[in-house]
C-alpha cells in the first residue's frame, strides 16, 4: 500500500520511535507527577525532556508553558473556551478546521475572513473585523484541506499590535513549516504529536505565552495544589488534568529529535516537492481539478483533486480498492474551507504527503488518477 | 551537613529547576514530592539538595537565573523532620 493521508496522522513514524514505546511502555508506565517514588519520578522527568525538546523545536521560552493534551483537538478547546465567554467576539478564518469552528461556534459572536478559491485570506479583512471586544484570533497555519500555508506572521503582528491574543492551529504544519512563537508573535499554540511531529497517538499539546490566563474548562486532580477546591492557575498544572499518556509523551522525544536533525525546514521542502510535482501533473490532465496554492508557492504536502465531478469519496475508495493508494475523500471536517475552493457538493480527493513519502508514490497516484479518469467505467 | 529543599509551583518547575542547578553548580540535586508540613502553598514537588549551596542559589535566584518558591532547611531532631524557612 502507498500511504498519502499523513495530514490525517502519519502512518511511519522514525526507527528510533518503535523500541522506545515498547521500552517506555514497560519501564515508564508509572503515574508521572502523582507521589515521589522513583518510577513516578522518571516519568515526571521523562515527560520534561519532552516538553524540553518540542520548547526547543518551537522556540517556547519556557517548557513550563507548555501543556501536553491528548491531540490537537483538546488543545484548541482548551484555549477557546478557556479565553471567551458569551460577550466576547473572535476572528477565524474560512480555513478553519471543526476542532476550531465548533468550541468557537458554542462560545460567542465570531466573523469568518473568507478564503479565495486556492485558500489564501486578505491581512486587510481582519484588520477591518477587529473590534472593541475581540477576545481572541485563530487561524491555522496550513489548510488541511488543500495545504495553502496563510500568513501567520503578519497576522500574529496585527493581533500583537492590538493587544489581542492570537491561536494558531498548527495541526498541518508542525514538523514541516518552520515555528517560532516569540518571532511569530504566537500567543497560543495547538498542535498535534501524531500528525508532520510523527509521534505516536494520543499526543497533543498547547502552548500559552506567559500572562494569558485561560479558565480551565476540565478541572480535577493535577498532583499540586492538593488541598485547594480550586484548578492550580499556573501552567502547565492548569491544563494537566488527570493521568497523562506517560510512555506515549516520553517516546515522543525520539520522533521530535528526528525532526530538529533533519529540521522542518527539510522535510517541509520535501513534501511540497512532492506536492508541487502531483499537482504539476494534475493540472495537465484532463477531466482532472487540482486546488490549492500552487501558483503562489505558499502550500504544504497537501493536494486536493476531484476526476469530473466523480464524488470524492467513491474516487478515494477506488484508489484504494484498486491501486492500493490511500488517500481521503469527504469534506475532512472542514466544510467552509471547500465552499471556498468551490468542492462543498461532493468535496475532494486529499492526498498529503509525509517525511517517508517518494517520487515514486507520486508517479504511482498520478498514474493511478490518470487511469480513473479515462475509465468511466468505475462510476 | 543537612540538606535543604527548594519549594516550586509543579513538577514540571521542579525537573526544570533539577536541571537547571546540575547544569549551573554541578551539584547532587533530585526532585522529591514535598514534604507535607511545608507543602501548604501547594507546592507538591521540590528540589533537595546540600545546605553548602544554599548562597550560591540564592545569588542565581537574584540573577534570574532560576526561579523557585521558597527554601526550607531540614534537620533531623528526635527522628523527626524539621524545616526552617531561609528563603
Ligand atoms: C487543521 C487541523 N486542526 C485540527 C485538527 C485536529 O487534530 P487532532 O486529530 O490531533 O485532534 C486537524 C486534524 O485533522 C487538522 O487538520
Amino acid at each position: 500500500m502507498i500511504y498519502l493521508d499523513n495530514a490525517a496522522t502519519t502512518l511511519k513514524k522514525p526507527l528510533s520511535l518503535y523500541p522506545a514505546v515498547l521500552k517506555n511502555t514497560i519501564i515508564n508506565s508509572a503515574n508521572a507527577g502523582r507521589g515521589g517514588h522513583f518510577y513516578s519520578m522518571r516519568a515526571s522527568e521523562g515527560i520534561y525532556e519532552t516538553a524540553e525538546a518540542i520548547s526547543t523545536l518551537f522556540n517556547i521560552p519556557s517548557p513550563e508553558q507548555l501543556a501536553f493534551t491528548p491531540n490537537a483537538t483538546y488543545a484548541l478547546n482548551y484555549a477557546i473556551l478557556g479565553l471567551l465567554s458569551r460577550d466576547s467576539h473572535a476572528i477565524i478564518t474560512q480555513m478553519e478546521h471543526n476542532s476550531v469552528l465548533r468550541p468557537i461556534h458554542k462560545s460567542c459572536d465570531y466573523t469568518v475572513i473568507k478564503a479565495d478559491r486556492h485558500g489564501n485570506i486578505r491581512l486587510t479583512d481582519i484588520k477591518k473585523s477587529i473590534r472593541k471586544n475581540t477576545k481572541l484570533i485563530v487561524c491555522t497555519h496550513a489548510s488541511n484541506v488543500c495545504g495553502t500555508i496563510m500568513p501567520i506572521e503578519q497576522i500574529g503582528k496585527l493581533s500583537r499590535s492590538h493587544g489581542i491574543p492570537f491561536l494558531v492551529d498548527a495541526a498541518q504544519s508542525a514538523g514541516s513549516i518552520p515555528i517560532d512563537v516569540e518571532k511569530l508573535c504566537i500567543d497560543l499554540l495547538a498542535f498535534s504529536g501524531h500528525k508532520g511531529l510523527m509521534t505516536p497517538m494520543g499526543v497533543g499539546g498547547l502552548y500559552v505565552r506567559e500572562g494569558i490566563k485561560l479558565n480551565p474548562i476540565i478541572t480535577g486532580g493535577t498532583g499540586s495544589l492538593s488541598q485547594s477546591l480550586t484548578q492550580p492557575d499556573f501552567m502547565p498544572d492548569i491544563l494537566h488534568n488527570g493521568t497523562l499518556n506517560a510512555p506515549a509523551i516520553i517516546s515522543a522525544k525520539k520522533s521530535v529529535d528526528f525532526i530538529l536533525k533533519q529540521t522542518p525546514q527539510e522535510i517541509g521542502k520535501k513534501e511540497h516537492f512532492l506536492a508541487s510535482r502531483l499537482f504539476e501533473n494534475l493540472k495537465n490532465m484532463d477531466n482532472v481539478t487540482a486546488y490549492g496554492s500552487f501558483e503562489k508557492g505558499n502550500h504544504n504536502g497537501t493536494v486536493a483533486f476531484n476526476v469530473y465531478d466523480y464524488d470524492s469519496v467513491h474516487t478515494s475508495e477506488i484508489l484504494n480498492d484498486k491501486f492500493k493508494i490511500c488517500t481521503r475523500g469527504g469534506w475532512h471536517c472542514a466544510y467552509p474551507a471547500h465552499q471556498a475552493l468551490g468542492t462543498e457538493k461532493k468535496g475532494a480527493v486529499r492526498a498529503s504527503f509525509g517525511f517517508f513519502n517518494s517520487v515514486s508514490d507520486v508517479a504511482k497516484l498520478t498514474d493511478a488518477i490518470y487511469f480513473i479518469s479515462k475509465n468511466k467505467s468505475f462510476f | 551537613m543537612s540538606d535543604i529543599i527548594i519549594t516550586t509551583g509543579s513538577i514540571t518547575s521542579a525537573v526544570r529547576l533539577k536541571k537547571r542547578l546540575n547544569f549551573l553548580t554541578h551539584m547532587n540535586t533530585a526532585v522529591i514530592h514535598t514534604p507535607t508540613s511545608i507543602n501548604s502553598g501547594g507546592c507538591s514537588y521540590s528540589v533537595k539538595t546540600s545546605l553548602a549551596n544554599l548562597d550560591l542559589i540564592k545569588k542565581l535566584y537574584n540573577e534570574n537565573k532560576i526561579v523557585y518558591k521558597k527554601i526550607y532547611s531540614e534537620d533531623v531532631i528526635n527522628g523527626e523532620s524539621v524545616f526552617h524557612d531561609l528563603s
